[in-house]
């Protein structure tokens, strides 16, 4: 008899294949919106591993986070936010640790100049009714989801910060309440044009931590609220403002939780979950390939695999 | 949220529900670790392959959340590889889903997100990142080992420049009359380095010591440089985890009382038994998990006596003695496949040893109680005097496996090698017989990758461009005799594509290059950049993107494995642009005013990175394996460590490694080394003793591997000239036993069924 036929007699079983019923790990800038900007981009450098050499862009960005998270636990320890001074030193400090890193600006005493600058604007008009109510900076949301097929997954963000009624004691011109609950996020750049795509994308990005917030708490947070840091830059907008938060309204991007924009945002969110999943049960050679919709110029521009797409034409 | 607690009672009876078939899915062994009382003692639980021992651990701590009141921010859970901790952790988000499911409201608020889960590595990172310690923030890590040799090199570390044979003889890395070059000193530096961090030596003693001083003025310069630029080595990472818990902050938030589960903990080293102790000190809450049999990574400095001397590690460090748990109900292989198993490990003489602890005290043989039965050979082998002859039988073997429908998919068959390296001496006659009967196979990791002619013909175009006029040896110093003999290679690999003539736009492009620079006026502020395109500076990075969207690379990265190869080069350069220079290549000027690349720019690029390239694809060890669908996965037994295959091929088993060069380190290190479970100094098992362990081991890991089939596939010369000594050790024979005339006797004796 054999081998084969001796295997075949002896009662051998056809094994199932095995399914990867690994849970992933999804979050709103990483995963959903990379993914919805290019899928072919997304599966080379999210998914394949491929590296780009791009870091000078995260500098400011980086640097305003660190110097901001560093300024509230001085306020923790201390009781006091630091003066004109403080800033600087505490300015220089993170840019020292980002320089070190390897991590760096492109023109760095301009920038660091710039940061100083903005920062502390930003603790001028804002002043400890901002830092009064911080709960908690870098606050991890994630939650345990399914998609509309029925796959799991986990979706995961982390929020600036965490407070309490921020917008009340700044006197912004929003119904507000002290008992409030708010979602901050801070971003290094100037407030976009309205219905740019960035725009789009935070409004998507807030409303996903709203909803984020009510799975793990039980009830949705007041508002959502983006702090263009800036503009304040700006100096005729900073005159303008006379040193009166409700008066720089324009630094302030308000997201009010409601249930229907939410509820899209998530559809769409469980949506693309679904697409990527389904993108990576493809055969290899089928996968990433360049999507069907438009793919802004910008991206295609400064996007390292663009001469490997058949978007472009292979020209230099 | 605080979760609310429940009985043993109701925690079972939900769990009960979960199974839908009445009973609890435990044995009587994980059913007493799942009801170990955590405030009695340390739990000490030694699980056999295929034993459950995820299934038990999730069990174990979904109790100590829902009856002890644990919060799962208190849980400190900790295994071997990223992989190994995603699949943990999807197994710990679906348990807690099947308890919801079944109505048990309580579960609905455990935070699983809040569970310290993952690798020592990641969580001394998101450790010190929540805690903010200073130390460690923003610090860059040098992911793997190229990025720490190119780190060594480009901080001019003393050793480096150590070109005396004897310093690196003494530690028995290097052992040729001629001295090594700088591309191999940075990297036997780099193993010295992450041993001596792994051992948490104290540095001071070790500078005392005349034989290690010099060594440890490298570490030290090491250490300073890494300081300077704010960077971290893996190994490194958890040493700044225990000074952070030495710190105050450090020391409150272990004082608040840690349940910490270690899961692997054969594979543990001395700094991370000193983490996981002083994680527990104040709960003594502790939990390991571990299959001395398994135990792989003594090359790294893991030693498997922290598992076999546990109960001396919990007396030393909590005053208590843990309690010992052996889970051995193998449910995943064959019968005769644990048979087989357990006959091996337990006729090795190498296995015993009346004076220390060779393997874990009182460990019981594994039983069997697999779904998988059938009374047909499940152990097999083909061997024969010709390995082309035993290669062929194997694909065929594969191929009618798919062909008469024993098997789904070519996928849930894996070849497990010491060395997936397609050499004559490894695999590739194998290799060669799968893809002459068109069987599709993946071998990512083939160590010969920088062989690949599409990598050589990458590396060489980008050389190309860079060099056009092959200038190897007129460089600021000499290049290694073996990048050069690269470079040519590299360089045959490229004009072969050229002049095929079927890559026109390869070659024109290629044209254009070397063209444009050599016409290009030199100009000193220009100077810094290869060049200046619509406004982006062109930098190797970008000028490989560039090269890869050209036939042939194109079609290459529609594939799994050149694809992964050219993102090996990718990343490489990568690492080596972000500590040269940013990726520029600054161009200097010829006596006709026209441009070339300066030579300290071009040295780097051939002495490092091309280098890393030429010696670097050389570590499966580290890689998680990405099984594949469709395609017989072939990978390094180390690779297969925790995963199971329908059928599985041992290929090659008599190809066994020397004698470690790693061991003589254990030896050397041993005094400096303070660990409650370590052998006093000059108690450690002679070299080849520990050097027959290891090996041992490895096939224990191999053969448990399989589910349904089991075939051990090589060379067998039979008789008393041929290589029935390695046979003896491959197959656990007792010497008295006989030797194996020939491959029926592995019939007679062991059941071991000639295909
Ligand atoms: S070039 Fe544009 S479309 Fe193509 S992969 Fe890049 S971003 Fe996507």
């Amino acid at each position: 008899m054999s081998f084969i036929e001796q295997l075949k007699n002896g009662g051998w079983t056809k094994p199932k294949l095995k399914q990867d019923n690994n849970i992933r790990k999804y979050s709103t800038t990483g995963d959903i919106l990379s993914y919805k900007r290019c899928k072919r981009q997304y599966g080379y450098f999210h998914e394949r591993g491929f590296k780009s050499s791009s870091t000078t862009q995260m500098y400011f960005g980086t640097l305003v986070h660190d110097v901001l998270d560093k300024i509230h636990r001085i306020y923790q320890s201390t009781g006091a936010l630091p003066d004109e001074q403080g800033v600087k030193d505490v300015v220089d400090e993170s840019h020292e640790v980002l320089v070190r890193a390897g991590i760096r600006p492109y023109d760095p005493i301009q920038q660091k100049k710039n940061a100083t600058k903005l920062l502390g604007r930003f603790l001028e008009l804002v002043n400890v009714k901002f830092f009064n109510h911080v709960q908690q900076t870098e606050y991890p949301l994630e939650r345990e989801l399914k998609t509309d097929n029925d796959t799991p997954y986990v979706l995961h963000g982390i929020v600036d910060v965490l407070s309490g009624a921020i917008c009340h004691d700044l006197d912004l011109p929003y119904s507000t309440d002290p008992g409030d609950i708010e979602i901050w996020d801070y971003k290094a750049s100037k407030r976009p044009e309205k219905g740019s795509q960035y725009i789009k994308d935070y409004q998507y990005q807030m409303r996903v931590y709203c909803e984020l917030y009510k799975q793990q708490t039980g009830k949705y947070p007041a508002r959502a609220v983006l702090v263009f840091l800036g503009d304040l830059n700006d100096d005729k907008f900073w005159e303008a403002a006379g040193g009166d938060p409700s008066n720089f309204a324009r630094i302030f991007y308000v997201v009010t939780p409601n249930l229907d924009h939410i509820e899209t945002a998530m559809t769409n969110f469980n949506g693309t979950v679904d697409l990527i999943e389904e993108e990576r049960g493809k055969l290899f050679e089928e996968q990433w390939q360049a999507p069907e919709h438009e793919v802004d110029s910008m991206t295609c521009q400064a996007c390292e695999i663009r001469f490997n797409c058949e978007r472009l034409t292979s020209s230099e | 949220m605080d979760v609310e607690t429940i009985t043993l009672d109701e925690f079972y009876q939900a769990i009960i529900k979960t199974t839908g078939n009445g009973g609890l899915p435990f044995n009587a062994e994980q059913r007493q670790a799942v009801e170990h009382d955590l405030k009695l003692s340390p739990l000490w639980v030694v699980a056999g392959p295929g034993t459950g021992k995820t299934h038990t651990l999730t069990w174990l701590l979904f109790k100590r959340i829902l009856v002890d009141g644990i919060e799962p921010s208190k849980i400190f859970l900790t295994t071997f590889t990223n992989k190994a901790a995603e699949e943990l952790h999807s197994r710990l988000i679906q348990t807690k889903q099947q308890l919801v499911a079944v109505g048990l409201s309580q579960a609905e608020s455990i935070d699983v997100s809040h569970i310290l889960c993952g690798t020592l590595h990641s969580l001394a990172s998101k450790i010190m990142e929540d805690m903010r310690y200073d130390k460690a923030l923003r610090i860059r890590i040098l992911e793997d080992e190229i990025t720490q040799q190119f780190f060594i090199r480009k901080s001019r570390n003393p050793l480096i420049d150590i070109d005396d044979s004897a310093f690196w003889e003494f530690y028995n890395l290097w052992n040729k009359p001629f001295p090594p070059n700088k591309a191999k000193r940075s990297e036997m530096a780099a193993k010295l380095f992450n041993r001596i961090t792994e051992g948490n030596i104290d540095i001071n003693v070790l500078l005392q010591d005349t034989n290690n001083e010099i060594l440890a003025q490298g570490y030290l310069a090491y250490i300073e440089s890494l300081h300077e630029h704010h960077r971290t080595d893996l190994a490194l990472l958890q040493k700044h985890l225990l000074e952070f818990l030495e710190t105050d902050i450090g020391q409150q938030w272990v004082n608040t009382g840690l349940t910490v589960i270690v899961d692997e903990y054969q594979d543990t080293n001395p700094i991370q038994e000193t983490i996981y102790f002083t994680l527990a000190k104040s709960s003594k809450d502790i939990t390991v998990v571990g299959d001395d049999d398994q135990s792989l990574y003594r090359f790294r400095g893991a030693t498997v006596d922290s598992l076999l001397y546990f109960d001396q590690a919990c007396e030393h460090y909590l005053s208590v003695k843990p309690d010992p748990i052996y889970l051995h109900e193998n449910r995943r292989s064959h019968p005769k496949i644990v048979e087989f198993v357990n006959q091996f490990i337990k006729h090795h003489p190498e296995m015993k040893d009346p004076n220390i602890r060779v393997r874990a005290p009182g460990k019981p043989e594994m039983t069997s109680n697999s779904p998988i039965q059938g009374d047909y050979p499940a152990v097999a082998s083909i061997l024969n005097r010709e390995i082309r002859v035993a290669a062929e039988q194997t694909a065929d073997l594969v191929k009618s496996l798919k062909e008469n429908q024993l098997i789904e998919d070519y996928g849930q068959v894996a070849f497990l090698t010491y060395t997936t390296r397609e050499s004559v001496q490894g695999i590739q006659q194998y290799t060669d017989a799968l893809a002459q009967k068109g069987i599709p196979f993946y071998n990512p990791r083939n160590k010969q990758a920088h062989r690949d002619q599409l990598v050589q013909a990458l590396i060489g175009a980008l050389s190309h461009i860079v060099n056009p006029e092959e200038n190897f040896d007129g460089l600021v110093a000499r290049l290694p005799g073996a990048v050069v003999e690269y470079m040519q290679s590299c360089q045959f690999a490229l004009s072969e594509l050229i002049d095929s003539g079927k890559y026109p736009d390869l070659e024109a492009y290629l044209d254009n290059w070397v063209d444009d620079l050599a016409q290009q006026k030199f100009n000193q502020e220009k100077a810094n950049y290869l060049a200046y395109k619509k406004g982006q500076n062109i930098t190797l990075l970008s000028l490989l993107y560039r090269l890869i969207a050209f036939e042939p690379f194109a079609t290459g990265l529609t594939g799994a494995e050149p694809a992964g190869r050219m993102k090996v080069v990718n990343v490489v350069l990568s690492e080596y642009e972000s500590m040269y220079n940013e990726g520029r290549m600054r161009l200097k000027q010829l006596p006709d005013s026209s441009c070339a690349v300066e030579d300290w720019h071009l040295y780097n690029f051939y002495s490092i990175f091309v280098e890393g390239i030429h010696d670097g694809l050389s570590d499966p060890e580290d890689e998680a394996f990405q099984v594949q669908q469709g395609e017989v996965n072939i990978m390094t037994i180390h690779q297969s460590k925790g995963l199971e295959f329908e059928v599985a091929f041992v290929i090659r088993p008599d190809k066994q490694p020397f004698v470690s060069e790693t061991n003589r380190l254990e030896e050397l290190f041993l005094p400096y080394i303070d660990s409650p479970s370590l052998p006093e100094v000059g108690g450690l098992r002679d070299d080849s003793m520990r050097a027959a362990e290891d090996t041992i081991r490895l096939f224990f890991v191999a053969y448990s591997r399989a589910k349904r089939l089991l075939v051990l596939s090589g060379k067998f010369a039979g008789g008393r000239t041929g290589n029935t000594q390695k046979w003896q050790r491959i197959l656990g024979f007792e010497p008295e036993s006989g030797e194996i005339a020939a491959a029926r006797d592995l019939k007679d004796k062991l059941g071991v069924q000639p295909v």
